[in-house]
Order: structure tokens, then sequence, then C-alpha cells
């Protein structure tokens, strides 16, 4: 049967080699071969295609030396390549089968049998490994599409879970589960609380006995510029650590800090920042303890993930703050539109009885056209505090800050509230020490320190006493006003400052002032504060940063 | 413009609104209408002034006042014999409809801000309810 004889290719530029061999090959028994020969190597790489095999002699006219080898094994594909030699040196025949050479023959010692088995050999052995290489690509294969499909399941879980659960803690909790313990051992969650801020939001630990390390983790919040956490979020690109004992002295913010995260027993870290929607909400950072690594195809899942719970957390955070902002325009819309309500109400009655007095060509009263003023002033005051407390919460309040002496602007201020103290006999004292230098707006600092004493005024009763002081301390200018007023109960004290939140409802006013004063003080880089007991008065306090002494000289 | 209808003998009214700028203005007006008018800061001045002898025709009140409110003030009221009878006109600045109206039981209720027109011919038809029933 022609199809099952083996086809050799014989490439001799010999003619008597040539013949030698053919008969050689037809002498074997039971084993049919049919030989084709090639004078030339550029011939034998023509013909090659057909072949089950090649005998190549390494001394041809176009070619010479090991060089024939190589150029010979690569154009024979499959068939395996034998070098016939007539040299007895083994270290040709080592070089031979280096670059690529199935076996060799010496041409002394070639007997029918020798040829035959070799050949056989050779080709048995090329099919051998074809298989092996066939069967480990499809097992390549295989675990390649297991793994895409569990990178599915896991991003599919995932998506169903933040579709069902828009919460924060239920996103960070989801999040956590996916990467721990399957790509880390731990999960770390930090979220934005402000542009400056960190929230440790959640130290996910992937088994029993890391749960102590990673408790102990939960109260510290990176902090330093240097931290990794932070680095990755103001760069917004993951960062890896591969060395986390190294790192320790640039993510600890004190020796606590640093002995947290040492027992943790982390190898390496991947921060990865939360991004969506051009925002950094946080950050995720995956901790691998020692014997562990996360290998590439872990990595781009980790980002992934990553990815998705950006979106997610950037999603609820939008939802938790569209929540409050309705909440705070509603109650922000009762309140004003009562307030609102009752001056012009005032402005509705006296307008009224002033057309009367018109058509009847009466003198209308002045008392009753400095009532409806004193409305439109009520209502004016109430318009314009809704503005600032706008402005200062877009953080667009326009400030002109100049050089000047704090000191001065509270005696202006006491001086504009005299006629208001002295109505209900309240004395106003003071106690200015020391230079009260700073850089501010004169306007918007006058206001602060107007409502602070309005606010003073307004609880102190009749016959009391006020305390201002001004009062230069290390880089800084403290403010304090003290009245003898009922003071504030502990309960109310966090809350003096909150927007509407009145202390006493009877008295004028919607709760804005406090709110305002705050956010002055805050904008000119200063701090402000308040201190009570009950039946003891109360001492507010603002403290801005002083104008160091090498700007006082220039003003 | 009817002045008060109370020649022979002035109606009373007690005005009782928080905001002092509001109560003295509706005082103030309801005085040159003709009403002999008291005033009240809150729903405790107000049955304190009621605790006396000498009663007013119609309460005009607000209804939205720090420690007593006009809801209790008129429960209060309600529950007292001797003056349960008084008919009040209801005030409010509130925007959302008062949700409890049904409780308070009253004449009319105003929301603010009002024209004094409407005020007055609410006392007036008030009153002259009243006046009707005693005759």
């Amino acid at each position: 049967m022609p199809e099952s004889k083996t086809r050799v290719l014989l490439v001799e530029d010999s003619a008597p080699d040539a013949r030698l061999l053919r008969e050689l090959l037809a002498e074997v028994p039971r084993q049919p071969f049919r030989v084709s020969v090639s004078g030339t190597l550029a011939e034998a790489i023509a013909a090659v295609a057909d072949n089950d095999a090649v005998l190549l002699d390494l001394s041809l006219p176009d070619a010479h030396g090991l060089s024939t080898i190589s150029r010979m094994v690569e154009a024979a594909g499959p068939a395996p390549v034998i070098v016939l030699t007539g040299n007895t040196d083994d270290d040709v025949a080592v070089q031979a089968v280096s670059l690529g050479a199935d076996d060799y023959l010496l041409k002394s010692e070639i007997t029918p049998s020798l040829v035959a088995r070799t050949i056989l050999y050779a080709i048995e052995r090329r099919r051998g490994i074809e298989k092996t290489r066939q069967v480990l690509a499809l097992e390549i294969a295989r675990a390649e599409s297991q793994r895409t499909a569990e990178r599915a399941r896991t991003l599919g879980d995932l998506s169903e879970t933040f579709a069902t659960k828009p919460d924060l803690d239920g996103i960070i909790e989801t999040v956590s589960r996916c990467l721990v313990p399957d790509l880390a051992d731990y999960c770390i969650v930090d979220l934005a609380k402000t542009d400056q801020e960190l929230e440790r939001a959640r130290v996910h630990a992937g088994s029993a006995e890391l749960v102590a390390p990673a408790q102990g983790l939960q109260p510290f919040t990176p902090r330093h510029h240097t931290h990794p956490i932070v680095r990755a979020m103001k760069e917004r690109r993951a960062i890896f650590i591969p060395d986390v004992p190294a790192a320790l002295d640039e993510m600890a913010v004190d020796e606590a800090h640093r002995d947290a995260v040492a027992a943790l027993g982390a190898n390496a870290a991947l921060v990865l920042p939360l991004v969506a929607r051009d925002r950094v909400a946080g950050a995720l950072t995956l901790v691998l303890r020692r014997g562990r690594s996360l290998d590439g195809d872990h990595r781009v899942l980790a980002e992934e993930i990553a990815r998705r719970a950006a979106v997610a957390i950037d999603n609820a955070l939008l939802y938790r703050a569209m929540q409050r902002a309705l909440r705070a325009r509603d109650e922000m819309m009762a309140i004003v539109s009562h307030d609102l309500r009752n001056p012009l109400s005032v402005l509705a009655l006296t307008l009224q009885v002033i057309r009367r007095d018109v058509e009847e060509r009466c003198v209308p009263s002045p008392e009753l056209i400095s009532k409806g003023t004193r409305a439109i002033k009520r209502m004016e005051r109430l318009v314009n505090d809704l503005l600032d407390v706008a402005c200062i919460d877009a953080g667009t309040l326009v400030m002109r800050p100049a050089q000047l002496d704090l000191a001065a602007v509270l005696a202006e201020s006491i001086e504009q509230n005299t006629p208001l103290a002295a109505t209900k006999r309240i004395a106003i004292c003071t106690r200015f020490d020391g230079d009260a230098g700073v850089e501010a707006d004169r306007d918007r600092l006058l206001q602060a320190v107007a409502n602070l004493l309005g606010n003073a005024i307004k609880f102190t009763p009749n016959g009391g006493t006020i305390e201002v002081s001004c009062i230069r301390r290390a880089g800084a200018v403290r403010v304090s006003i003290v009245d003898s007023g009922p003071g504030i109960a502990p309960e109310s004290l966090p809350r003096v400052f909150e927007r509407f939140y009145q202390l006493d409802k009877r008295r004028e006013g919607v709760g804005l002032g406090l709110t305002i004063a705050k956010g002055i003080i805050a904008e000119h880089g200063g701090t402000i504060g308040v201190e009570s007991e009950p039946g003891k008065g109360a001492c507010f306090w603002f403290e801005l940063p002083a104008r160091s002494s090498g700007m006082e000289a220039v003003a | 413009m009817t002045s008060g209808g109370a020649q022979q003998e002035k109606m009373r009214v007690l005005v009782v609104d928080d905001d002092p700028d509001v109560r003295d203005a509706i005082a103030t007006l309801l005085v040159d209408q003709g009403y002999a008018v008291s005033a009240a800061a809150n729903g405790a001045e107000a049955l304190d002034q009621l605790a006396g002898t000498q009663h007013p025709d119609v309460i005009v009140l607000d209804l939205m006042m720090p420690t007593t409110d006009g809801y209790e003030l008129r429960a209060r009221q309600r529950a007292d014999a001797r003056i349960a009878h008084i008919p009040v006109i209801a005030m409010t600045a509130s925007v959302q409809l008062e949700s409890r109206l049904d409780e308070l039981q009253v004449e009319f209720l105003l929301r603010k801000p009002f024209d004094l027109d409407v005020l007055v011919s609410m006392i007036e038809s008030t009153t002259a309810r009243r006046r009707r029933v005693v005759i």
C-alpha cells in the first residue's frame, strides 16, 4: 500500500552516498520507505513538505556546517530531521541535537536496521511531543475558560449585590467578601470623608485568627501624604507595596499605628483607588501575608472589582447626599416660609392701612411706616443669611482679605451693638492683650463678630454683663465672648452651630447666625467653639492665625 | 369699610401671636377699626388672661408658637366650660396644610399673609352669629 510507506527526504549531494542509503533502506524488512533525494538545501527546503522525516548531510553545495541544521529544522516543521555525519567527533552530534536535530547517524556505522530504527523512533518521538503539546494546550485553554467563568461569576454576583443592596455598608461588606480570602488575607476599605480626611470604613479579615489584627488596625486612618493609600488616591493609580515591613515608616502615623500594621504579618499589599465619575471615593487595599502572592490574573480581577465597587460606592454616597439634601431642603422651606410669612403679614397689614389713609386723604402714621420698614429689614436679613449659608456650603463666599487689627474690629462691633445692649442695660467689658494682627476680610469678620455678640446680648438677662477678650497666643489670636446668660445644656452644645438650630425658640432669628459665624471663621483658616455649663453662661470663642511678624513689618 | 359695628359697646378681641411685630400690627389695626384689643405672646399668657372675669368676644390665634401652642391652647380652652364658647379664628404661617385642622374646631383659618379686611369680616361674621344666638 503506497499510503503506508514512510516518506523520507534524503538531502545529499554525493550521488554514491545517496544511492547507498537508498539501497540500505530498501533492504529493511517489513518496513517500506519511499526515498526522494535533494542535492541542495534550497531544493530540500522546497520539497520537504510531503515527507515524514529528513536525512540531512551537513556538507551541501549551498550550505555548510551546523547552520544547515537550523535552516532545515525550521523548514521541516513536524518532520524530524536526522543528521548524517562522517565525523566521529561526538561534539558535532551534540551540537546538531542542540540546534534542533532529532538524532544523528555516523555514515561509517550505518546499517539498514539502524537507519530504519532511527527514522521511525524520531517520527514516534515527534508524534509523542506533538500529542503532549496538544494535551497541554487543551489543559491551558480549559483552565483559562474556567478562570474566566469564575471571574464572570464573581463579577456577576457583585453586580447583583450592588443592585439589590444600594447601602454603603452592604457594598463594603460584599466587596470585602469578594476579595478576601480568595485573593488576599485582608481587605481594607477607606473612604474619603472630605477632601483631606479619610475614614477607615472596614478592615476585613480572611480567617478567624486574623480578626484580632484586623480590629487592631481599624482605628487608624492613613494621614501622611507619603502613605501609599493617600498617594494612590491622589495620583489615581494602583500602588503595589512589594515589601510592607520595609515601608512601615512611611505609612505609620505613630508607634501604635506601626505596631498595628506590623501585627498584620503582611508581606505585600496592593492599593487600588476607588475612582468613579472622575471623583476619588476612597481606596481598597489588599493585604497579602507571607507565602501568598497576587498573580497577574488575580490583580486584573481585583482591579475590576475595585472599579465596580467605586461606581457602587459613589452611587450610595450620592444617594445618601441626595436624601440629606432633600431633608435639609424641606426643613429649610418650612422654616423660611414661616419666617418670611410673618414679616410679610406685617407688611401687608400696614400697607393696607396706609392705602386706606391715602384714599381718605389722611397722613399715614410714621409708626405704621416704620413697622413696615422693619418687616422689610427682617426679610432682607433672612434672605441675606440664607444666601450666605448657601455660599458657605458651596465654598463660594467672596473674601477680600486684608491686614487688619482684630481688636479694632471687635471694638467697632461692640460700638455698633451698644445701643442694643443698652436696651437691656447690659455692660460690655473688654480685655485686649497683645498684637491682634490678622489677615482677614473686614466685613465678613464684622459679620461673624456681630452674630456672636448679638447672640450673647440675646441670651444675657437685663442688667447682665458680657466680656469680650482678644488675646495673642503662639501663632494665633483668640477671641472669647462670655455672656452671663442661662448657659447651654451639654446635649445642645454640639448642635449650636448647626443651621436652624435654635437654643430658644421664643427669641428672634431663625438659627443661622452661629452657622454663618462658623463658616466665616473656617473660611479664614480659623477655628470656632463654645464652652458652657448650664447656669453659668456661655463662652463662644474663635481663633484666627496671627499675621507673621515679617508681614507685620510690611504693614 | 365697615368700622367694627361696635357703637354701643366695643367688641373685645384677644390676639395671640409669638411674633411681636405681627401681634402689634394686628392689634394696632384692630384698635383703629374700633375694637378693644388685648394681646398675648403665647398660649400660656392667653390662658392667664382668659382666667379673668372679662372674656373676649373672639380670639385671633396663631397656631405655631413656642411653649403652649395654638393647638394646646384650643384644647385647654375647650376643656374649660367657662371659656369653651369663645369663638376662635386661627392663623398660620406654615406652608403645609394643617393636618390637625379637624381637632381645632375653629370658626376660620387664616393663612399669613392676609388682608385686614378679611380678618375684620371674619370677626364680624363670627360675633354677629354669636349675637343672634344671645338675642
